[in-house]
């Protein structure tokens, strides 16, 4: 029997399903801690070609300079200091990535938690006609409000 | 035009967004695609077999029916194609940079990828300050990235027109020197950071105070907005020394005001819903459900003709969402009333 209550429950929930649903489970499926380290770790590969792009860019950019003072440039000083800022850039991207991933699992946390609730009214409505609906072989005839939409 | 009728536009205009939106966007895609590639090619048409008319609008068409992002990556791709025929190291360099934008922002918040058109298109247009104002107004502060990303795509842009000449004279330079004066000059473009700075500022003050539980709060973010904008730009301009028109940035200011003013009215307390489409089943039926939100007749449109007692059945009146059924109350008047007060 069609209830309009119900399917407009279920169309609500079938929008949730449809847009950030998908998304949403498959974050449910993490535990916080480890859907950010996911993350972490994701950004940190990024990060890292990301810095090599760059450098890259930088040591073209300054490739005579290296040329010319080949014998004069003191290598090790030079890693370290790619090192420095290669540790301050993804550093500071890290820490970005998880403002960001902690504060999306929270929403998505929030966002599941009102369709969850929306199933359990579902439910409840299924259950109370479950209900209604009982004995109903037995008793015949029709109800009061069987002609309810 | 009184508020009143600006009112009625502002319904209408819901009203039509409700109805067509798959067909609106569609329309807006294939605009946003024309002014983006048509602005590429009059900036940079260096490669005569896309600097024609068929491949905007072709890659417009195509656009117009796949997602905003798509339309970002086309336009990154006939950048390339363009600077490839000015210089390989150009496009290189702007490839590489391309890159960096995709690896460390594009991933993680592809759905503000629209910014990286808007930004560079709206300097083209002299309008660049409405990035930030607009932004501030609907968006949350971490827009400010893709803006940053966006004024980054503009000065490679602008790199290239302005130094065609340039490199086509160069061909005795180096390649490395070619990539040296490119990278330098978006390295050490003093313009640029100060643009970045200023729009991350603009936007935050907007997005801090529109915020705020105060009356008038969104005409204070823009007017605040807008001051800190001429501000920042002017004290950079001098402390930078930095050679920009007062007379371009207060008009252009002056112009973003207005428009952050329009978005303000439209999109303020404003929920552009389009119809919605979905299908589910349970135990016994499959549902294919339109949802259509409902529809606010405009003051032109009432005519009371005649007030009648509301009759018992009518006065029930269940509270329903926007996203309720079709089958739910109308919000006009049932048609046999209207026919009944329009005899009297």
């Amino acid at each position: 029997m069609l209830n309009e209550k119900r399917i407009r429950l279920m169309t609500k929930a079938a929008e949730f399903e449809q847009k950030e649903g998908r998304e949403a489970f498959r974050i449910n499926d993490y535990f916080r801690g480890d859907y950010v380290t996911f993350h972490m770790v994701k950004a940190w590969i990024r990060g890292t070609a990301a810095w090599l792009i760059l450098a890259v860019l930088w040591i073209v950019c300054r490739l005579d300079e290296l040329m010319q003072n080949l014998y004069q440039t003191d290598f090790a000083e030079l890693g370290m200091s790619m090192l420095k800022w290669y540790i301050l850039f993804i550093a500071v991207y890290e820490i970005l990535m998880v403002l960001i991933y902690n504060g999306k699992y929270t929403r998505t946390r929030e966002a599941l938690k009102g369709y969850y609730v929306q199933l359990k009214e579902l439910e409840g409505l299924y259950g109370e006609e479950d209900k209604r609906l009982e004995g109903r072989e037995t008793t015949g005839g029709l109800y009061d409000d069987d002609n309810d939409v | 035009m009184t508020m009143t009728t600006m009112y009625e536009i502002r319904e209408q205009m819901k009203e039509l967004y409700s109805r067509y939106d798959i067909y609106i966007m569609t329309l807006l895609k294939f605009v946003l695609g024309l002014f983006c590639f048509f602005m590429i090619n009059g900036k940079i048409g260096y490669m005569e077999k896309l600097d024609n008319f068929a491949v905007p609008v072709l890659l417009s068409l195509l656009c117009s029916f796949l997602p905003v992002n798509c339309m970002v990556m086309f336009a990154a791709l006939l950048i390339l194609a363009h600077l490839f025929a000015l210089s390989l190291e150009v496009a290189a360099v702007a490839g590489a940079i391309f890159l960096v934008l995709l690896l460390l922002y594009f991933v993680i918040a592809p759905q503000h990828g629209y910014l990286l058109i808007l930004t560079p298109l709206l300097f083209s247009l002299k309008l660049p300050y409405a990035v930030p104002l607009i932004m501030g107004l609907t968006g949350t502060p971490i827009v400010m990235v893709p803006v940053s990303c966006g004024v980054v795509v503009y000065y490679i842009l602008h790199f290239a027109a302005v130094n065609a000449s340039a490199f086509g004279a160069s061909e005795s330079e180096s390649m490395g020197d070619r990539v040296k004066f490119m990278i330098e000059y978006m390295a050490g473009n003093k313009e640029m950071m100060l643009t970045v700075f200023a729009f991350a500022a603009v936007l935050c003050i907007v997005y801090i105070l529109r915020r705020m539980s105060m009356d008038y709060a969104w005409q204070i973010a823009i007017g605040a907005g807008a001051l800190t904008n001429v501000l920042i730009f002017l004290i950079g301009d001098f402390a930078l020394n930095i050679s920009g028109s007062i007379l371009g940035l207060l008009l252009g200011t002056v112009c973003s005001v207005a428009a952050a003013f329009v978005v303000q009215f439209f999109v303020f307390s404003v929920d552009y819903t389009g119809t919605r489409k979905v299908q589910f089943e349970d135990d016994e039926y499959y549902y294919y459900v339109k949802a259509v939100p409902k529809i606010t007749i405009s003051a032109e449109d009432k005519q009371v003709k005649e007030i009648h007692s509301r009759t018992r059945g009518k006065a029930k009146n269940p509270s329903r969402t926007r996203k309720g059924l079709s089958a739910g109350r109308p919000s006009r008047p049932h048609p046999e009333n209207r026919k009944e007060a329009r005899t009297h």
